[in-house]
């Protein structure tokens, strides 16, 4: 394509109009041409000062507070990961870390066979420990599921290395009477990784099985006994 | 009038610079100064609470992880702000639309969320003044709306349907019933007409 049809194409990619093929073209283009670089960014001052046209709506404090929790949540986040998932800022820093180290505690103790109801201290501080260094570990990720998010917000934390994962409920509709949500790992045939019926607060819901081989998760709906391959299409679904 | 905030690119730059060295204060403030902007113009693109706070969370964290990398050459930061917001509005609209297979056209949720469509309300710049901040974004908006009403009919539309709806240059082609190829000649000539309106609209205001 010559100049002259890049060019064209400037104010259909200053208003992010280009078909997605047509914008990665273009900006292929963009890269090799000063000419073009200098109309869009000049195009672009005009066009977002539309933005200065609407009329102001405020957002709610909790917006401003999920924005002032990124840079904790970015610390906890592995910097150098591919994909950087932002969801996680959706519930105070804080409370998310409490709930992971639950979550993650619970799997590490009956990883570990914490036989005795009176674990001595020692045990129970090695075991904190042990869940701050998952969490702490670049290798653990975080991704949202998506799909019908209408349906829930779910974040599966997860560390392949270690073979460990949980799911973080933040919300989920309450499923048909007789039936619950049934997770599966990929492997990428679907294979059962546990049940669960959704509470009225976050909460966290260990998944088992083989989280190290595994491509994505999915959730299904399912009779409440469970099934042993999905009956339906998933609800909530992420891929690695 | 003293330089509003919403002008000054140079106090802007000073948060950037901050945020780059790991400063979370200083993106809070950005926020303070530009959230509601990006927020709003998110709300505008996606008619959805949820997702409008998505999109603006996701300007600041792409702020907070790049801010080493904007370049002030290329523009305001206000400007890489909107931008972004805009883009990434478009997009998430996009895909909500991939996923239901169908234009999201639902209202947007009133929740506990205060809107205020009438007022020339404040979009969190910090003027000090709120007085001069207000009379600043009026004069701004009507400004803008001048420089839009002097675009041909033809071009407004483009640009009103691009920025503000979101559609792309294919589904405006549709819409209109132009042929494709005129849609993108027309957007251009009409961001280069905008541009001038503005800078006249500017010129004007200083006196």
């Amino acid at each position: 394509m010559s100049h002259r049809e890049h060019a064209d194409s400037i104010g259909a990619y200053v208003l992010d109009a280009l078909e997605p093929e047509e914008r990665r073209a273009f900006e292929a283009h963009l890269r090799a041409c000063p000419i073009c670089r200098a109309e869009v960014d000049s195009l672009r001052a005009a066009a977002a000062d539309l933005a200065l046209a609407i009329p102001p709506a405020l957002p709610s404090g909790r917006l401003r507070d999920r924005i002032a929790a990124i840079p904790t949540v970015a610390r906890i986040e592995s910097p150098p990961s591919p994909r950087p998932i932002p969801w996680l800022v959706r519930w105070p820093a804080l409370a998310v870390a409490a709930a992971l180290v639950v979550a993650l505690g619970g799997l590490l103790a009956s990883n570990i066979q914490m036989k005795s109801e009176m674990a001595s201290m020692k045990q129970s501080m090695a075991m904190h420990q042990q869940v701050l260094t998952v969490l702490a570990d670049p290798a653990t990720k975080m991704t949202m599921l998506r799909g019908q998010e209408e349906m829930g917000r779910v974040t599966f934390v997860y560390n392949r290395q270690r073979n460990a994962g949980v799911l973080v409920i933040s919300t989920m509709k309450t499923p048909p009477a007789g039936q619950a949500y049934q997770l599966w790992l990929l492997l990428p045939e679907p294979a059962s990784a546990g049940m669960f019926k959704p509470q009225a607060e976050m909460h966290v819901v260990p998944v088992t099985g083989n989280i190290a081989m595994s491509k994505g998760i999915g959730i299904t709906v399912e009779p409440e006994q469970g099934s042993p391959r999905p009956t339906s299409q998933p609800l909530l679904i992420a891929t690695w | 009038m003293s330089v509003p905030a919403g002008g000054n690119d140079a106090e802007d730059r000073r948060f950037i610079a901050r945020i780059a060295r790991g400063d979370g204060a200083a993106l809070t403030s950005l926020y303070d100064r530009y959230g509601a902007m990006c927020y709003s113009l998110a709300l505008r693109i996606a008619h959805s609470v949820p997702l409008a706070e998505d999109v603006t969370q996701e300007v600041f964290l792409a702020v907070w992880q790049g801010a080493g990398k904007f370049d002030p050459e290329r523009g305001t930061v206000r400007t890489w702000l909107l931008a972004m917001a805009h883009h990434k509005a478009v997009d998430a609209v996009r895909r909500a639309e991939v996923r239901r297979g169908q234009p999201a056209d639902e209202p947007a949720e009133g929740g506990d969320e205060v809107r205020e469509p009438a007022r020339p309300g404040n979009p969190g710049m910090h003027l000090g003044d709120p007085v001069a901040e207000e009379a600043w974004l009026t004069l701004q908006r009507e400004a803008v709306q001048r420089a839009l009403e002097s675009l041909a009919p033809e071009q407004r539309e483009v640009v009103t349907l691009g920025y503000f709806e979101g559609m792309t240059h294919r589904e405006i082609a549709a819409r209109t019933g132009a042929p494709l190829g005129t849609i993108k000649t027309r957007m251009r000539l009409a961001l280069q007409a905008l541009a001038r309106a503005l800078r006249s609209v500017e010129t004007d205001a200083e006196r």
